[in-house]
């Protein structure tokens, strides 16, 4: 993120803000939305984070970790919207998934699977996801992020990774026994 | 290929799957909030989280996961000590606890139920305060608790709300974020001021702070939040 901007909108310029948030607005929704695997609330979690942004914009001291500090935000708005009983359960969600690859059914299987493990895990084990496979960051800088130790990353990841594993070898172990028995 | 960079490259694949473009309406309110919000005209909240964000992702990185915690604890224990050293010196003497607070300009226990029930005592207006944002926000209720003149200082985002309105306006801003506050200690007084600590934020940012409030007939005149750092 250009620092320029990030620094003509802490002044409080709102043209400024405008630009930084368009070129911010795909990473963080991406972010809410692998979190929290609602696309509306994912939207709700992003005008949080959005205008969070707008609002604490002066507190930032170094405009260079602007990338790191609105992922923050987001995550935490992201945890808010996970935490509100309305539209949490029940609701039908759109499904979208890549076109299916070779080999299809166990293909699909298996991301049912990980979808089901996934949702099994709390937001913040989700966070610790997203913020590594989706983002990138190394472990120490999720922890940095996140504004928790480094040991509780690494044992949020390993722990989230090791769930989701579990699910996809006994959706592996599923299709060979549906592929015997057919 | 191996199961465990299987089973990566399939995570990988499964969590980049998905939206990877932002929809326009949360964008297009979050400009509209800037251009009609100049700057948010308080926060020791924000500000207070500020803080900790500069702390966490600066300072922790350079000297340690915890330096900025213990430099919260280390303030919070300063001021502490100081509150105590009046104690010592009898300047000033603890109230109760939330229920109990005994009434401001008279020895704990001695206020009459009659002069309690002409206007509200310093107590009720004190025990209000643990509980408004506990409720859904109500203009009646802090016009209830502060003076029409009253002064919101805090000290944290170096803002002062003056009045009733300013005050209202900060604390309905913050009943938008469902802010609230519990009182950790017990409360110390000397003649119409009270002290106390608390701890106060939005949920997820709860941090340590102390409260200073001046009370005259019945009402808030002067609230100071000083928030650790």
């Amino acid at each position: 993120m250009e620092r320029e901007l990030v620094e003509r909108a802490q002044r409080g310029d709102a043209e400024a803000f405008a630009a930084l948030a368009h070129a911010a607005s795909d990473r963080l929704y991406g972010i809410a939305y692998r979190i929290l695997r609602d696309p509306d609330r994912a939207e709700d979690a992003l005008q949080l984070a959005l205008v969070r942004i707008w609002d604490d914009l002066p507190a930032l001291r170094d405009p260079e970790r602007f990338d790191a500090w609105s992922y923050r935000l987001v995550v935490h708005a992201s945890y808010r919207e996970a935490g509100r009983e309305r539209r949490w359960s029940g609701r039908i969600r759109p499904i979208v998934s890549d076109p299916v690859a070779d080999d299809g059914i166990s293909t699909i299987v298996a991301r049912d699977e990980l979808e089901r493990g996934f949702r099994r895990l709390t937001p913040e084990h989700r966070a610790v996801l997203v913020l590594h496979y989706f983002v990138g960051l190394p472990v120490t800088e999720v922890a940095e992020t996140l504004g928790i130790p480094a040991g509780t990353a690494g044992s949020r990841l390993h722990y989230a990774v090791r769930s989701l594993r579990a699910a996809f070898e006994a959706d592996e172990r599923g299709v060979v026994a549906w592929r015997t028995t057919a | 290929m191996t199961r465990e960079r299987e089973f990566e490259q399939a995570l990988a694949d499964w969590i980049e799957d998905g939206f990877l473009e932002a929809p326009d309406r949360p964008i297009r309110a979050a400009i509209a909030h800037a251009r009609a919000h100049p700057r948010r005209r308080f926060s020791f909240v924000g500000l207070g989280r500020a803080l900790m964000d500069r702390i966490q992702m600066s300072e922790v990185k350079q000297q340690g996961a915890h330096r900025g915690w213990l430099v919260a604890v280390g303030v919070t224990a300063v001021v502490g000590a100081l509150v105590i050293g009046l104690i010592g010196t009898g300047v000033v003497s603890f109230g109760g606890g939330p229920n109990e607070l005994p009434a401001v300009g008279a020895p704990a226990g001695t206020a009459t139920p009659a002069a309690a029930a002409a206007t509200p005592t310093p107590d009720e207006a004190l025990a209000k305060m643990f509980t408004m944002f506990d409720a859904p926000y109500s203009p009646a209720q802090i016009a209830a608790l502060y003076a029409p003149d009253a002064v919101l200082h805090d000290t944290i985002a170096n803002e002062t709300s003056t009045g009733l309105a300013e005050i209202q306006a900060k604390l309905s801003y913050l009943s938008t974020l469902n802010f609230h506050s519990t009182r950790t200690s017990a409360t110390i007084r000397q003649g119409d001021f009270v002290a106390f600590f608390e701890t106060h934020g939005e949920p997820g940012y709860d941090e340590p702070g102390l409260v200073v409030v001046q009370l005259k007939d019945g009402k808030i005149v002067n609230q100071w939040v000083y928030g650790a750092p």
